[in-house]
């Protein structure tokens, strides 16, 4: 009995539409604060030391990567080529996570820090996420969060409730009827 | 095998239509020139968006320091030599360029000498002037008194603070401290638009240090 409650909630798609809002919303919010300032972003993103500093590199990250956040944090929420958003903020957290991780680590070793963390959850600094100076631990939980939505999201096949399908079949009867007028018209003498 | 070519194929198109939108606000001049005069946020800064040709973090080059009277320098890249404000004599040979935790350029002044110079201003006894390499925010959230701010990463903010620069006699840059590069950029900057390098001095603690000091500080938008 208990099961098929379970299975019935679950089948009905609110689950999961839950968990695509919180991760599509999280994603957009903090997509718009870096892209209301870019260079700021790029700034930060040069601090964690993988891409080379000469442009175009980080200069297109701090242009592309806002933007491509809000895009993939808007199809979710919208449920739009959902399993696509999905993959695309998993890679991006899966990417980011050691990055924030170590940094963490190298500035709660660092020598010129010495005594300023009683522990590593102590350690605060702005890791260019959009939301200023986070605490590391508190960061790294709610990664964890949106990295188990998104990989739940990206692995579940049968998506409900999504604006996608509905989408699909509109263009699709759209395209039908231009299709039935271009051959109604008949052939060019 | 499909299924996964199909999602893949979402992401790569919904990261086409991310990178278009980015690059056109971009080209734009950047989502807060919109959301600002649409009156949807109040702009705090200008980083509005990023040139993609422009090297933002290039350190200054290496060159051969000159005394003032022309002749070259022979001394080793240190900071100033005793416990008073450096003097021309304490510059380095050619330049080191391991950023602000390492040898660098530019004289270094400890907080003790910042705070000496910084009286030397209020007295008028010579024209000093301070330079706040931060952004926007934490400049108005607090700065050491008359400092004035010169954001590296805005267009043209160095290229049109130099000129106002030529006749000082000193120039103390800060920025946050620490590892912080922007008070480095700000003073590569300043040489490149030929202000003389041996009336810049890189305060290296700054706004940390001079905050944890108790020193008096300002806050609010720059003054006209």
């Amino acid at each position: 009995m208990e099961r098929s409650v379970i299975r019935s909630v679950w089948n009905s798609g609110v689950p999961l539409l839950v968990v695509r809002l919180a991760v599509g919303g999280l994603f957009v919010y903090l997509a718009w604060n870096k892209a209301l300032d870019p260079v700021n972003f790029m700034k930060l993103t040069h601090e964690y030391g993988v891409l080379p500093a000469q442009p175009p590199y980080l200069n297109l990250t701090g242009v592309l990567v806002p933007w491509i956040e809000l895009v993939c944090g808007l199809a979710l929420i919208l449920g739009v080529f959902v399993r696509g958003a999905a993959l695309t903020i998993l890679g991006m957290l899966l990417f980011f996570a050691p990055l924030l991780l170590l940094r963490a680590y190298t500035l709660y070793t660092d020598p010129a820090n010495a005594g300023a963390y009683a522990s590593f959850c102590d350690v605060k600094f702005d890791c260019g996420c959009g939301t200023g100076e986070v605490y590391i631990c508190a960061k790294m939980i709610e990664n964890t969060f949106a990295t188990i939505g998104a990989a739940l999201v990206l692995l579940v096949s049968r998506q409900r409730l999504c604006l996608g399908p509905v989408l699909g079949r509109w263009a699709a009867r759209r395209l039908a009827a231009v299709a039935a007028q271009g051959a109604g018209a008949g052939p060019i003498r | 095998m499909r299924t996964v070519l199909s999602i893949v194929g979402q992401a790569l198109v919904l990261c086409v239509i991310g990178g278009a939108i980015g690059l056109g606000v971009n080209g734009c001049g950047g989502l807060r020139h919109f959301a600002v005069n649409a009156g949807l946020y109040e702009s705090k800064d200008s980083h509005d968006y990023i040139d993609l040709f422009r090297d933002y973090f290039r350190k200054p080059e290496p060159r051969p320091i000159v005394n003032p009277n022309g002749t070259p320098t022979n001394s080793a890249a240190t900071g100033p030599g005793n416990g008073g404000v450096a003097t021309d004599d304490d510059g380095p040979n050619l330049m080191d360029l391991s950023g602000p935790t390492g040898e660098h350029p530019f004289r270094a002044v400890t907080l003790k000498q910042a705070v000496q110079i910084h009286e030397d201003m209020l007295a008028g006894r010579s024209y000093i002037v301070f330079v706040d390499a931060r952004a926007t925010v934490p400049f108005e959230a607090g700065r050491i008194p008359g400092a004035i701010q010169c954001d590296y990463y805005r267009p043209d903010e160095v290229v049109q603070l130099a000129p106002q620069l030529y006749g000082a006699e000193k120039i103390v840059v800060y920025c946050n401290g620490n590892d912080c590069e922007d008070s480095l950029m700000v003073c590569g900057g300043l040489i490149e638009n030929e202000v003389p390098w041996h009336s810049i001095y890189l305060f290296k603690g700054g706004w940390e240090a001079w905050e944890r000091s108790g020193q008096p500080y300002e806050t609010g938008p720059a003054q006209e």
